[in-house]
Order: C-alpha cells, then structure tokens, then sequence
C-alpha cells in the first residue's frame, strides 16, 4: 500500500551501554518525537531517555509474571500502532539493536506499512556487536551459529563443533509458556545434557554480560560446560562455545576448484602466448 | 547535573576502560560531576545509583519470542503468517 498517512513509526536502537552507544540520528528522533515507546535494559538507562523527551512511556509495564508475554508483546504493538493511528509522529526505542533478537519492533513495522504509513528501523549496537569486541570473537573466523536457548533446545538443530555456537535469553532456557522470567535447574539439566550430546563435559564455555552502564564491568566467566548447571546466570547472560572440534576439509570441493584454477591458469597462459 | 547525565559524559570517554578504579575520582572531577555522585559512581553502588536516579521498579529485558515451529520460511524467506510468534494458540499448543 502507498504512504499516504501522516502518523509514523520509526524504531531504533540506543545500544548496550549508557552514553557509549547512542547515535545522534537516534538522539534526534527521540528529542524530536511526538511520543516515545521505550524498552530498556536498565532502569537508569530508562530514566535517561526520559529525560530526552517529556512523552516518553515504558513498555515494562505490559510485562506480567504468569502472563504470556507473546500477550505482552501484542500490548506493545497495540499501545504503539494506537498512537501512530492518532497522526503522531512515533518512535519506538529499544535496547541494543532493534532488528536482532526482538520481535515487537519487526511487527510493529510490519504492521504501520500494511496499514499506509511510514515505518523504519534504524540499527543500533547489539550485544552480539559488543560480544565479538569484548571477547575478541571473529565470527568468520570459525564461522558461527547462534539460536534463542528455548528454541535451540525443541527445535531438532544440526550443530557444527568445529564453529562457535552462541545461546541467548539462557536464563529462561527451556520455558515453553513464555509466562516466566527464569527457568529451573531441571529445564537447564535438560540443556546441559543436550550439549553435552554435542560437546566434551569438561569442554570450556563462557558466560557473557555486556555492561549496560559503563562504570560496570563486562562479564567474561570461562567455565566447563558440566558447571552450567550450578553457574549463576541472569536475564542478560549469554552462552558462547568456542569449537571443540577441528574444520574438516571439503576434500572432493576442493579439488573441483583446484581444477577450475588449474583451468582458469591455462587459458590465462594461453592469452600470453 | 543529573546521574544520568554523569552516566552518558563517563560512557563517552574514549579512556574509559583504561581508568583503574582508584583514578576515576580524578575522571569525575575532568568532567565536572558533583561530588555527591562520586562515590556511587567509584564504588558501581547500583542501589544508591538508582535512588538518584529517582528509578524504583525491576527492569525484564526479553524481548525475543522465537518461532517455535520447523517449517521452511516461504516467500520472501518470511516464515508463514500463522506460525506468528504472537499467535499464542497457532504456535504454542502445538510445540507441548
């Protein structure tokens, strides 16, 4: 449908840490905004975008223990589309980056374009960004898969020891009503026998935490996978392994593409001659 | 000034992360915070932090709700509209 609505939604990220990760096109959209929909972190980060706009509103509040929170993230969506319906100009601001691991902001857009109006996203700083520079992980380096906990554990996955495998929200790892805000040890009991299906028990795993505010430190606790079971984890913890297996080569790839080089080398030659 | 204020000028220090704990009283008193943030912000007291904040409830920081269903995405490389993760009953009843 074309733009044709005065009402808008643009949904943008402020990154991890407070002051360190916001961009001025974002500090713009947010001082310029007729209202704010705000999901942070941090409290104190909360208060801090307050601050850049006197109509700023919490999205903390749709959350609710025991409440689904694929209902909380409905309220959400309903909460900002209302507001775009009324011709304002809307701008919605969530932690890290806006696209990556977070639905409400891919549906609310989704949703504002199918109904005429203007909807963007602009990309901020993720914990992903922050995890390679902290941990000094190259990602292309071994290659590397990466999987919401929950779904990693009922989704039947075909897992590469020899690249690094990264687990998010792990704190809720196993919960299926996405009514809690942390599982128990028999939902990350499950888990740890899942990767120990995969990986040695006494393999090497590390416990990530960006810092949201940055007097706080960067949480890099290297454990064996066994000590999951017993490792405090909290709502930002994320799971890193590292390979435990070396890359296979592609014996059979590799010597077609040695032909065509081969090949490819020939004609060059022959061009010379 | 506000703390967070103080908060954003500290995260946009580019020696941030090379200040020992026991120099940063000197990193304040560059930047001019007021002395009563000093020793919140030195010893990373996250209670009195948010007390100055003026900042009271918990803060939850989920924000993914993962399709939970194995079907290959379809056009556009978009799953299919009723595996919505927000479609509670299309998703979730069928995953326990």
């Amino acid at each position: 449908m074309e733009q044709t609505l005065q009402g808008s939604i643009v949904c943008l990220g402020i990154g991890i840490t407070l002051g360190s990760h916001i961009t001025q096109l974002a500090r713009n959209y947010i001082e310029q905004a007729d209202v704010v929909f705000l999901l942070a972190s941090d409290g104190i980060v909360e208060q801090w975008i307050c601050e850049m706009n006197d109509d700023t509103r919490s999205l903390q509040y749709f959350y609710q223990e025991g409440i689904s929170r694929a209902i909380s993230y409905k309220n959400m969506i309903n909460a900002i589309l209302s507001e775009v319906h009324k011709n304002k100009k809307v701008v919605g601001v969530f932690y890290g980056h806006p696209g990556v691991f977070a639905c409400v902001p891919h549906l609310v857009i989704q949703q504002a374009k199918k109904q005429g109006y203007y909807a963007l996203m602009e990309a901020g700083i993720s914990a992903e960004d922050c995890l390679y520079a902290d941990l000094g992980i190259d990602p292309g380096e071994y290659g590397c898969a990466q999987f919401e906990t929950s779904q990693f554990m009922i989704c039947k996955r075909k897992i590469d020891p020899s690249a690094y495998l990264i687990l998010w929200q792990v704190c809720i790892a196993g919960d299926i009503s996405l009514k809690t805000f942390s599982t128990g040890i028999k939902q990350r009991k499950i888990l740890v026998d899942l990767l120990e299906s995969i990986y040695p028990k006494d393999h090497n795993v590390i416990i990530y935490e960006a810092p949201t505010l940055p007097i706080h430190a960067v949480r890099n606790d290297t454990i064996k996978l066994a000590e999951l079971l017993t490792v405090t984890l909290n709502q930002h913890s994320t799971l890193v392994i590292p390979p435990s297996e070396k890359m296979i080569m592609n014996k059979e790839i590799l010597e077609q593409l040695n032909e065509l080089s081969n090949e490819h080398r020939a004609i060059h030659l022959c061009q010379f001659d | 000034m506000q703390i967070t204020q103080a908060l954003e000028k500290i995260g946009q220090q580019p020696d941030l992360k090379k200040v020992a704990v026991d120099k940063r009283k000197k990193l304040l008193e560059k930047l001019s915070v007021p002395d009563v943030f000093h020793i919140p912000l030195i010893s990373n007291d996250r209670k009195s932090l948010e007390r100055l904040a003026g900042f009271k409830k918990d803060i939850v920081c989920y924000i993914a709700a993962p399709e939970k269903e194995s079907d290959m995405p379809k056009d556009g490389n978009k799953p299919p509209q009723e595996d919505n993760p927000l479609n509670e009953e299309a998703t979730l009843s069928r995953v326990s």
